[in-house]
């Protein structure tokens, strides 16, 4: 989870709640600027708690039993979450595929 | 890790136990259920029925109670296998139905501490014209406990087969119901006609 000073990165547009896109990438040591339009991984597109569960799922060598312990929660309920994020991705990645 | 919350492991304990662990809790639950039903003369002989009957042996109990987790987790077997996308694991489904059946400790319990002598007469010389003095202050509270605490266990059913089959919404309420149902009717067919 972001700490209160760590910034989140915006996955919708304030205004017209689209999601939006990356228009400019900056090179934090020489500020070199690259301007294009790209699109959004889906990976980055989860929730933060989602990302973090992905994050230690891989790091678990993509064990559910140890995601269980590791989350204080049974196996199923783990599973579940895990359908969730997958049904999430997929839709995503088809959604990407459409535009 | 998420902080856990005592309002979920009162209605949703399957959250953070289920598998064998599930299963060697509820195995134990169900021998003190049974235990104490042998005790009070309790019969659990349906999936959802509570009869006040005489004391009898403690294997007689655990036959029935095992009739009706069997009925139970044999009919949502059946229906997680066709209705559910997810992967599941049968281990899930029988060790949270076991323990979902928890609350029935506190009905056992419960006709251990209330006299239902007058009860147990009544159903011996049953005589219509007498009905209505059966129904004193105990028994009213014996049969709201006995009530609530079937709901209670209804929903802990309801859970396990949720979480167990990753189901939701009407799917999960709709075949579970029939499930229900079917297995009250499966249960009291095995325990009058075969056993």
């Amino acid at each position: 989870m972001p700490t209160v000073n760590e910034k989140r990165l915006p996955l919708f547009c304030p205004s017209c709640e689209s999601k939006l896109k990356v228009k400019k990438l900056v090179c934090a040591q020489c500020d070199t600027e690259v301007e294009g339009l790209y699109s959004m991984p889906p990976l980055a597109s989860l929730n933060n708690e989602e990302q973090t569960f992905v994050m230690e799922f891989v790091k678990s060598g993509g064990s559910l039993k140890n995601m269980a312990s590791f989350m204080g929660l049974s196996y199923p309920t783990v599973r579940n979450y895990l359908d969730d994020i997958i049904s999430k991705l997929t839709k995503l990645e088809r959604q990407k595929k459409i535009a | 890790m998420k902080k856990q919350q005592w309002t979920t492991w009162l209605w949703n304990p399957f959250v953070y136990v289920a598998g064998w662990q599930a299963f060697a809790v509820g195995v134990c639950m169900m021998a003190v259920t049974a235990g104490m039903a042998a005790l009070s003369g309790i019969r659990f002989d349906g999936v959802i029925d509570i009869h006040v009957g005489e004391a009898s042996s403690f294997i007689s109990q655990l036959k029935l109670i095992l009739i009706d987790i069997i009925s139970m987790v044999g009919m949502l077997t059946i229906a997680g296998m066709v209705l559910s996308k997810s992967e599941y694991r049968i281990i899930d489904i029988v060790g949270t139905q076991l323990v979902a059946r928890w609350p029935m400790i506190f009905v056992a319990v419960l006709a251990l501490v209330v006299n239902l002598d007058p009860i147990r007469d009544a159903a011996k010389n049953f005589n219509p014209q007498e009905v209505g003095a059966l129904f004193t202050g105990t028994f009213i509270f014996f049969l709201c406990i006995s009530v609530l605490v079937t709901i209670w266990m209804i929903v802990l059913m309801y859970r396990s087969y949720c979480i167990s089959f990753n189901l939701t919404g009407n799917k999960a309420v709709i075949s579970f119901i029939v499930c229900l149902i079917l297995a009250e009717i499966i249960s009291k067919y095995i325990i009058y006609k075969i056993v």
